[in-house]
């Protein structure tokens, strides 16, 4: 697998002004968005102390570095009511000592970064939102319906 | 233009290199694996007039079952060309691109 993402299943419909002139954007209605794990490691932007790491049959490994300590965290990924994408933490540790998992959504909430699309979600989970992170570059999202997590891979299923 | 430009089916991969410039807002290199677009008569006309430069008279494309009809003025003079031809193939080849009729012609063979 040597592609970060892929998107299978698209459609949709490209908008364009009524002199011809310009694109106005696309408005997508469905598609698949499989992220590897290279993709996952990559999505998120610098700055955001939550580094992917890599992708599990139900689970979703994550790095997080906090006052200069490394640690690390799984998530559950799952739909949230909203549409969202949403990682439920389920464990953490700071070298080899486990940590409460709701220390980390605590420290999450309250360090939430300022970022289009990422959320402190119901209990301080993250949760990202794809739909506003394009939305700047003009592409209308459907919201996420389905998420499933395999061995290396991440698929998201968006539909209206 | 209401329907614009329809996305039926498309497929598209980033890479991992592509992603980082794409997340750093450094540029998007996208590469498509299928492609599959339909576009009114009315979006494609929407489309010419966008691209003809201003003062000059749009040409205009009208399509009916199996046939394109393109027409356009210049200087004063009419210019017409009817595809009768059902369909259009572009495909990719070693010197370029190739287009070519692929429907049904009036004698039943493949244009």
């Amino acid at each position: 697998m040597s592609h970060a993402l892929a998107v299978t299943g698209l459609r949709g419909v490209v908008t364009v002004d009524p002199d011809g002139t310009q694109i106005l954007g696309v408005r997508l209605t469905a598609g698949f968005l499989r992220i590897s794990d290279a993709g996952l490691r990559g999505l998120i932007p610098p700055g955001v102390p939550l580094m992917g790491d890599r992708i599990e049959e139900g689970r979703v490994h994550f790095r997080v570095i906090y006052r200069g300590v490394e640690g690390a965290v799984q998530a559950r990924p799952e739909v949230s009511p909203a549409g969202r994408l949403r990682l439920e933490i389920i464990s953490a540790r700071a070298l080899i000592f486990p940590i409460p998992a709701s220390m980390i959504t605590f420290l999450f909430s309250s360090m939430a970064p300022d970022k289009p699309g990422i959320h402190a979600g119901e209990g301080g989970h993250p949760e990202i939102d794809l739909g506003e992170i394009l939305a700047p570059a003009g592409i209308t999202l459907p919201p996420l319906r389905h998420v499933h997590s395999g061995r290396g891979e991440l698929v998201l299923t968006f539909s209206e | 233009m209401p329907d614009g430009i329809r996305i039926n089916d498309a497929a598209l991969e980033i890479s991992p290199a592509a992603l980082e410039a794409l997340v750093g807002q450094k540029g998007a290199d996208i590469t498509l694996t299928r492609l599959d677009l339909s576009a009114s008569e009315e979006s494609l006309n929407t489309l010419l007039r966008g691209i003809t430069p201003e003062g000059q008279t749009p040409p205009s494309v009208e399509i009916s079952e199996g046939r394109v009809r393109l027409a356009g003025t210049k200087e004063g003079r009419t210019m017409g060309i009817d595809l009768k031809v059902g369909g259009l193939r572009l495909e990719l080849t070693e010197g370029g691109l190739r287009l070519l009729s692929t429907g049904a012609t009036g004698d039943g063979r493949e244009a």
